[in-house]
């Protein structure tokens, strides 16, 4: 029987509620139980009380009976025709036009060496006076995604971030405005802008570590 | 209440797989604005035909479509952000040209970069552009020439290091070596210095492997002595006798 079929029995929503399949149904069941009530039967028959409490008790000792039967029983689902067709309208948007193929290769990718092993590197910049530092490089799009916190407000900024094995180039962003060669680095390359990027090698090995300060 | 919420259940977990197969497309699409935002349309067309020519010829979309983006967090012009990309893709024309076709991206970028700060085409070719740990090697090579060490010794090093299966840390290890036998025994410290640690570096590096302790010590002793010169003043010109006035 549908779940809404059922609350309505109960009593707990209104037949105006349900719809118009349903509602007939309801009617039918409304029908049903005015003959019962007509026919003067009156009270259960002997011993139904007790199989009934017979069969609550059984169900409450089953393990996990909701979680389980929630997953495990058929459930119908009802969704309006013009929320189901723009549903699917929206993920063939997505999933079946073609997309350019510009963004697909993520350039942190591109650099990886060795598997998919990740490692986690500690960033770390001194700047006494700063409100926000963030951490970009070509592992995340250069986009300042990656805050650095400064717990004790000494101006000592740090966060880690979890790279790939490769050789990664990165900066600072103070402020939001500021880009900051990181000035403990052991090794540095030229961004094609006019300053340097720093450059962090991370080994694949078992003895991975990484090179960053 | 809990009824209700049951009810609701299969529509929540609907929608929610709904929200998640948007999300992956949408980030792209996040990029995909801020690139052409920023650009605007002639610039961000200019900057993608460059690109398409670079893929064209080979070169990796991932490397180009990354240095763009850079030039665009970084606040870039878009005049700037197109001759950035323009040179880069150049450079890595170059650098094919040495690590061969369908290098891997990370070493035509590595070898790019080497080319650009001056390192011969031959040294890169003859460090071995086929090993996977190529882009390491040239990282250390570029630490090395840095330091001061001279070309043949810093390619003697490397190569000893991939004829004995040096692991990638060690490899990497190499320069700073180089500049701790420098700090240790480059204030004039007599031969035995040198020897003594650079048999305590190898020992402490690799272990397990031969090491290149004398080839270690020349490179770092060759390095200090180069380091040195460029430090020491000018000299001064001879005072001419105020006779000869």
């Amino acid at each position: 029987m549908n779940d809404d079929l059922k609350l309505y029995l109960d009593g707990e929503i209104d037949r105006s509620e349900l719809s118009r399949e349903f509602r007939r149904e309801a009617e039918r069941w409304d029908a049903l139980l005015s003959d019962v009530r007509d026919s003067g039967v009156r009270g259960a028959p002997v011993g139904l009380e007790s199989r009934v409490m017979a069969e609550v008790r059984q169900e409450r000792r089953r393990p996990l009976p909701s979680l389980v039967d929630w997953w495990v029983h058929p459930r119908s689902v009802r969704v309006r025709p013009w929320l189901g067709l723009a549903a699917a309208a929206v993920l063939a948007t997505f999933f079946l036009l073609p997309r350019e193929n510009v963004y697909t290769e993520p350039a942190g990718a591109a650099t990886a060496l060795v598997g998919e092993e990740v490692h986690y590197v500690q960033f770390r910049l001194e700047a006494p006076g700063a409100a926000s530092v963030h951490v970009a490089g070509d592992f995340n799009d250069w986009q300042p995604e990656v805050a650095l916190a400064d717990p004790y407000g000494t101006g000592v900024w740090t966060g880690r971030v979890k790279l790939p094995p490769g050789v990664h180039k990165y900066m600072f962003l103070v402020d939001g405005e500021t880009w900051i060669t990181d000035p403990h680095a052991e090794r540095y390359v030229e961004d094609g802008y006019g300053n340097q990027n720093a450059v962090i090698a991370i080994t694949g090995g078992a003895g991975a570590r990484s090179l960053a300060p | 209440m809990a009824k209700a919420l049951r009810r609701r259940a299969p529509a929540v977990v609907f929608l929610g797989a709904i929200l998640l197969a948007l999300a992956t497309p949408l980030a792209g699409q996040d990029a995909r604005a801020r690139f052409s935002r920023h650009l605007g349309a002639v610039y961000a067309a200019r900057t993608l035909s460059v690109i398409e020519a670079g893929v064209q010829d080979g070169l990796p979309r991932g490397l180009l479509i990354d240095k763009a983006m850079e030039g665009v967090a970084k606040g870039m012009s878009p005049e700037v952000v197109l001759a950035a990309v323009d040179t880069f893709a150049a450079e890595l024309r170059d650098a094919a040209s040495v690590v061969g076709p369908g290098a891997p991206p990370i070493a035509l970028e590595k070898a790019a970069d080497a080319l650009r700060r001056g390192v011969e085409r031959e040294l890169l070719m003859r460090l071995g552009r086929d090993r996977a740990d190529f882009p390491l090697l040239v990282v250390s090579l570029e630490e090395l020439l840095d330091a001061g060490v001279e070309r043949g010794l810093a390619e003697d090093l490397l190569r000893y290091a991939v004829a004995e299966e040096f692991d990638s840390d060690a490899i990497l290890r190499l320069p700073a070596s180089v500049k701790l036998l420098i700090r240790e025994c480059g204030d004039g410290q007599p031969d035995s210095c040198w020897s003594q640690a650079s048999m305590r570096e190898c020992a402490r590096v690799m272990p397990t492997r031969p090491c290149p302790t004398r080839t270690l010590a020349e490179a770092a002793r060759s390095a200090a002595a180069r380091l040195l010169l460029a430090r020491s003043p000018p000299p001064r010109s001879p005072r001419i006798p105020a006779t000869l006035h």
